[in-house]
């Protein structure tokens, strides 16, 4: 028996598995898509990185830059005014929307889904607009100047209620997800043990929400220690890392200054990401758990405080874009308020006219085009493909890069690599083409884990049935995986769509003369003065915005509709 | 070392993509720092005279279109620059990146508004001069006098209602600190800039935001430079252009080529014409100075005297010493900026 | 491991040899070799974690395995992906396009092979008319039952002909009576067109109903081939004796002239068992249903006096729990209601029970 197994193996000889052609065409696909990941996002990080260790001849310099950057006050004191500004908005931000978030989820009060409609909307516009909003609001001329005394609105109070004003949705929708997810059954039991209300909030509801609570507060923290767009409107003289970065490069042509305080920028940013993801693996082994769904009961008196609540906050909201969308159409605040359009005559002003609008839509839908189909391509390449553990690895890694990249630090980056004489690549600076990919690149992370999502609910055995009928497996990619992730499919382009119309960060050091964007020329036209209409321009992004999603939702009706069918039973 | 490594890394990836843009020779890739609403006018009357040269203008603020210039230095996309600050002109030169020749017709031009090397380098358009924008409304309802001198302004009843512009990123901001240096000499400007200090609200990143924040209320009294004021009187905003009378800084608007275009006969043709009496009655339209002795008419809403209240302009010295200034400025008046 | 002759070899149409699978260092087949005939129903038989799975995958080129080979029809197929062999193939999960038609998912596989549409249509309803589906063609698998569903996942295994119809675990979603009525109906099924079938399953009862052959497998390795009966009356190992049906375990020892010595009680064996006689640790080992009542005086052969411990209602029978020997030994017997009813037999109560000669097992360790 034992001399028979020994012949045995030794005739068996290791199997190296034939490739089929799906299996080459996948790994083709990965390789494409690292190349792409690499080129789009490693190289630039790496020039950079290699930037902040020359002088301004490109000699190598080791420390240098990092001694001067600390030796300067006026610099790194940034990083104290970052942090601060960073944790004030994060507290804020955090306790206005978990009390949003918990009466949305567990309360009776009525028009819940305009409340949240209404709390969504800052996503739709660039975040310069409260700060813009707020300059007429509380600047010297504002029709609120009195709520905040002798203080003023340029510096850390404004930067702090524009963060929050921003922050608000991101943290409510991570909240509301964390909400959701209570299980009824430990509820019950605190009434069977007849728990006061406020031990079942300390014992069952903090504890249920616990990770979705410091996922938010790392998102908010990340989202506002990398925003530029409030603090360069309204900072006034407080100055933010983010800021310094415009500054130094775009005020002082120092590079290799801006390369220092890109990567310090980048450390909080990456610890920031690090923790939510660590945390957020938790959370998904949390929702695997059966739990039955909450149903929320009345209650006459808090109900009626809840709404309230809700009423304050959704007003503030639209208290603030509405009065950028009101200063927009005044003549000449505050001498000539009669209404007009006046300032919405882009093409007089600084900044790009309306040729910037259009460039922005262009620039949007191409990135929502060719973003959706790279991503959601790339994912399921990575998530479908047999073997090739490896590789898929890490373009997994490298899928997630972007979320701990703030825009200014990629968009710098960009200038590093693509500029560089010795790029071929070099031929797309200043074009299109390069705002379409470093903006694809920046929202890549969230859009690629949507597609993982949706793919991952896909089951597994799609491509192996295809395989066994000998269709090929772009087939049933086409055929099958598209169709069925049609709505997320549809999401990512929407996110994409939004970003690239609001996005300023990391287009603002990329565009050109002929590829002015919307949001870069409102931040153009306020930083020349022209506060109205950078207000204008982007009543005009937050009208395009809105637009696009009013269509989403139609066609996401019509599709469900028609096409998607098969999902009623 | 490493470009060598980025060069192997993409030759493949670009291969095929790597097909330098050759642009006709009657193209030319123009940066500015031209308002622009002017913008199609100047090329319009260019083509007048030169209707085979299309112009395809790169426009920006000065700082955004110098750092640009600066950022392709080893790459650069610019033909020619027709006005830009001439201090950005210099540190250009500085980096030499730029093309010497003298435009036909230099001589005639105010020896202040060219280069003083031969042949030049740069040459002028028409000057940029600084100027105190004052909101006679919002001033009457702080109480505030109004101002006529650079010291005046540093006096406590302007305590927040003061803003200029930053000099790192505003070329405005920083002919203002080289005037006050150059008049009050090095110690008392910086007094001088010290005593400000404390009156000045915040600074703006750009130059003419000041003057359009005195327009708009926001802050009564403006740092900025007469062309803006002007133009923002024009609107109806309820403002009085101040020339203080020490004297006020300036800078010029000029014109240089970039070396190593591929397209130097149609630029040195733009170059030429950049200076002549026609294109610089062009420029007469907005500016009050400009570089052609003889052109200038008054413009509306600009002070009449400014031209007499321009300093005597030390350019070089400005340029030589502009870092060393900077980071002294932000030493003192940037790191300042802490949570009230 | 085969138990056919070397001769029978031949007409194998699937020839697994010595076929190893590691997952880093875990080793989830431990050189497998196995035949299956032509025509043949086999079923892979074991609990989760046995490989079963693994070798249907390996077979199917899913994950190929790190060693050995497999050929099909005389086709050395050991190194080729799934797409370049012949077989279909229905998960537990059917795996079917829910954004198809279930005319559409039949017929997937035939848009690449024929262009015409008639042909198509034609074989689809077919294919529909085959698993009794025949109107449903328009419907989307989210409509049909769970019952409806696997047969339309089997429709289109079949869609292609295959050479091999490869079955993972394709019953245990669904419940236990629609579960009975398709096993009978797929078996049915299989016989009519006569593909060649690998079915994996970890249900006894389906593996005994449907296959020619069964496969019982033990971490990563067979432990016995052979038809339903043989691995339910001979089972190899006792694991397999454990695995399939329920068996007595019992602590015996050697006995003279071939006998087994069990509580005292000198038990006789069929001449298969006599020969496993060897060893230390003797188990005897007999089914709980194989166990006969005799009357209390009638000291037959194989037969003692056991008394009745307890006595569980199970339905249709009786599972007693008998004391005998030394009154600590323990050995459960099924007995029919009738059977109780007719022998008087409760809970306290002293029986004779037999242990007939062909129906004890032997297995010795050591």
């Amino acid at each position: 028996m034992t001399d028979q197994t020994l012949q045995t193996r030794a005739t068996a000889s290791a199997i190296k598995p034939k490739l089929s052609r799906d299996d080459w065409v996948m790994r083709a696909f990965i390789l494409g898509i690292g190349l792409w990941l690499v080129v789009t996002l490693l190289l630039p990080l790496y020039s950079m990185l290699s930037k902040s260790a020359q002088n301004k001849d490109g000699a190598f310099v080791g420390l240098a830059n990092y001694i001067e950057y600390f030796s300067t006050p006026a610099l790194f004191h940034s990083i104290n005014n970052s942090f601060f500004i960073a944790i004030v908005s994060t507290i804020i931000t955090i306790s206005l929307a978990s009390v949003f978030a918990f009466i949305l989820s567990r309360s009776m009060i009525p028009f819940k889904g305009v409340f949240k409609g209404i709390a969504l909307l800052p996503l739709l516009a660039p975040s310069l607009l409260p700060g813009i909003s707020f300059v007429y609001l509380f600047g010297r001329q504002g029709v609120l100047k009195d709520w905040i005394g002798d203080y003023s609105i340029y510096g850390p109070i404004g930067i702090v209620m524009g963060e929050v004003f921003y922050t608000f949705p991101h943290a409510l929708m991570i909240l509301i997800a964390a909400f959701s997810i209570a299980d009824a059954r430990l509820y019950e039991a605190t009434v069977v043990l007849r728990t006061s209300r406020i031990r079942t909030f300390f014992t069952v509801t903090l504890p249920g929400i616990k990770y979705g609570l410091i996922s938010a507060i790392f998102v908010v923290f990340t989202l506002v220690i990398t925003d530029f767009g409030i603090p360069k409107v309204i900072g006034g003289q407080y100055n933010v890392l983010a800021t310094d970065i415009y500054k130094q490069v775009i005020g002082q042509q120092n590079f290799e200054m801006g390369a220092v305080v890109s990567v310090v920028l980048l450390i909080p940013a990456i610890l920031a990401f690090a923790v939510d993801r660590f945390v957020q693996r938790k959370q998904v082994a949390m929702l695997t758990a059966r739990a039955v769904p909450y149903e929320p009961k009345p209650h006459a008196l808090l109900d009626k405080i809840f709404f309230v609540y809700c009423c304050v906050i959704g007003l503030a909201i639209i208290g603030i874009i509405g009065m950028a969308g009101y200063a927009s159409f005044v003549t000449f605040w505050p001498y000539n308020l009669e209404l007009s359009l006046n300032n919405y005559d882009f093409d007089v002003m600084d900044g790009g006219g309306w040729s910037s609008f259009y460039n922005s839509l262009k620039m949007a839908a191409y990135t929502a085009i060719f973003g959706t189909v790279i991503i959601f391509t790339g994912a399921y390449m990575v998530e479908k493909a047999k073997g090739f553990k490896f590789m898929r690895g890490i373009i997994q890694f490298l899928c997630m890069i972007p979320m701990a990249v703030p825009g200014m630090v990629l968009g710098l980056a960009y200038i590093f690599f693509f500029n560089h004489p010795d790029n071929p690549l070099g031929i797309i600076y200043g074009t299109m083409p390069i705002l379409v990919i470093v903006t694809i690149a920046h929202f890549y992370t969230v859009s690629h884990l949507t597609a993982m999502t949706a793919l991952k609910q896909m089951d597994p055995e799609f491509e192996t049935v295809s395989a066994s009928l000998k269709v090929p497996f772009f087939r049933t990619f086409l055929k099958v995986t598209v169709p069925v992730c049609m709505p997320a499919i549809l999401d990512i382009s929407i996110y994409l769509f939004v970003n690239a119309m609001t996005t300023v960060s990391a287009v603002i050091f990329l565009y050109s003369t002929d590829t002015s964007l919307a949001s870069i020329a409102a931040l153009n036209m306020d930083d020349a003065g022209d506060v109205a209409p950078a207000a204008a321009m982007c009543m005009v992004i937050v009208a395009t915005s809105a637009g696009v999603r009013v269509l989403h939702a139609l066609l996401t009706r019509g599709m469900a509709r028609k096409t998607q069918a098969w999902r009623k039973r | 070392m490493k470009s060598r490594l980025l060069t192997s890394i993409l030759a493949g990836v670009a291969g095929t993509l790597a097909v330098a843009s050759v642009a006709s020779a009657a193209e030319l890739t123009v940066y500015t720092a031209v308002e622009a609403e002017d913008l199609k006018k100047y090329a319009a009357k260019f083509n007048e005279d030169y209707p085979d040269i299309k112009i395809n203008w790169v426009r920006d603020s000065t700082g955004i279109i110098t750092a640009k210039l600066l950022a392709e230095k080893n790459n650069p996309k610019a033909d020619i620059v027709w006005g830009l600050a001439a201090t950005s002109l210099m540190l250009l030169g500085e980096e030499g990146m730029l093309e010497a020749y003298s435009p036909k017709g230099v001589e005639k031009l105010d020896p202040k508004f060219r280069d003083s090397a031969n042949p030049t380098k740069w040459t002028g358009m028409d000057a940029w001069v600084a100027s105190v924008c004052y909101n006679t409304v919002e001033a009457k309802k702080a109480g505030l006098p109004v101002p006529t001198s650079w010291q005046d302004l540093t006096k406590p009843v302007y305590k927040n209602q003061v803003i200029m512009p930053n000099p790192n990123s505003s070329g405005t901001g920083f002919l203002d600190v080289s005037s006050w240096l150059q008049l009050f000499g090095e110690e008392g400007g910086w007094k001088y800039m010290d005593g400000l200090h404390e009156n000045i609200a915040r600074y703006t990143h750009s130059g003419s935001k000041p003057c359009k924040l005195a327009a708009a209320g926001e802050i009564p009294i403006g740092i900025s430079f007469a062309f803006r004021g002007a133009k923002s009187k024009a609107k109806g905003a309820p403002l009085e252009i101040i020339v203080p009378t020490e004297g006020v800084g300036w800078d010029m608007e000029a014109t240089a080529i970039i070396k190593g275009t591929k397209n130097l006969d149609a630029a040195k043709k733009l170059a030429d014409w950049s200076i002549t009496k026609k294109a610089n009655e062009m420029y007469n339209k907005g500016y009050a100075v400009v570089a052609y002795p003889g052109v200038a008419k008054p413009v509306k809403h600009f002070p009449p005297q400014i031209a007499t209240a321009m300093i005597k302009n030390d350019f070089a010295w400005a340029a030589k010493n502009r870092k060393a200034i900077l980071a002294e400025w932000q030493k003192r008046y940037d790191s300042k900026s802490d949570p009230k | 491991m085969d138990n056919r002759g070397n001769d029978a070899s031949d007409k194998a149409y699937l020839k697994v040899k010595n076929v190893t699978k590691n997952f880093g260092t875990f080793t989830a087949l431990k050189d497998i070799s196995l035949e299956v005939f032509e025509g043949e129903f086999v079923c892979f038989l074991g609990p989760s974690g046995c490989g079963k799975t693994t070798l249907l995958r390996a077979i199917a080129g899913l994950d190929i395995q790190s060693a050995g080979s497999v050929s099909q029809g005389g086709k050395d197929i050991s190194n080729l992906p799934a797409s370049e062999r012949d077989f279909g193939i229905v998960f537990q999960s059917y795996a079917l396009f829910p954004n198809l038609s279930v005319a559409d998912n039949v017929g997937y596989g035939l848009v690449n092979m024929r262009s015409n549409k008639a042909d198509i249509r034609k074989r689809v309803d077919e294919l529909l008319s085959l698993v009794g589906l025949n109107d449903q063609g328009d419907k989307y698998p989210a409509q049909l039952s769970g019952g409806q569903q696997q047969r339309v996942a089997l429709a289109r295994a079949l869609a292609m002909s295959p050479g091999l119809l490869l079955l993972d675990e394709p019953l245990s979603a669904l419940d236990a009576k629609v579960r009975v009525h398709l096993r009978h109906e797929m078996k049915e099924l299989q016989r009519r067109l006569g593909v060649t079938t690998i079915m994996v399953t970890h249900d006894q009862e389906e593996a005994l109903t449907m296959a020619d052959r069964i496969v019982v497998m033990k971490d990563g390795v067979i432990e016995q081939v052979g038809t339903p009966e043989e691995i339910y009356r001979h089972p190899a190992t006792p694991f397999v004796a454990e695995f399939v049906g329920t068996m007595n375990f019992l602590k015996a020892s050697k006995g003279e002239g071939g006998q087994v010595l069990l509580g005292g009680h000198a038990l006789s064996l069929s001449d298969r068992e006599k020969e496993k006689l060897n060893g230390k640790d003797i188990l005897a080992c007999v089914r709980p249903e194989d166990i006969a009542v005799r009357n209390v005086d009638q000291a037959t052969d194989n037969s003692f006096e056991a008394t009745v411990k307890e006595l569980e209602f199970l339905g249709s029978f009786c599972r007693a729990s008998l004391n005998y020997g030394d009154g600590e030994s323990q050995i459960a017997a099924d007995f029919s209601i009738n059977l109780v009813r007719d022998k008087g037999i409760e809970e306290g109560g002293t029986i004779r029970v037999a242990l007939p000669e062909n129906r004890i097992h032997i297995f010795s360790q050591g």
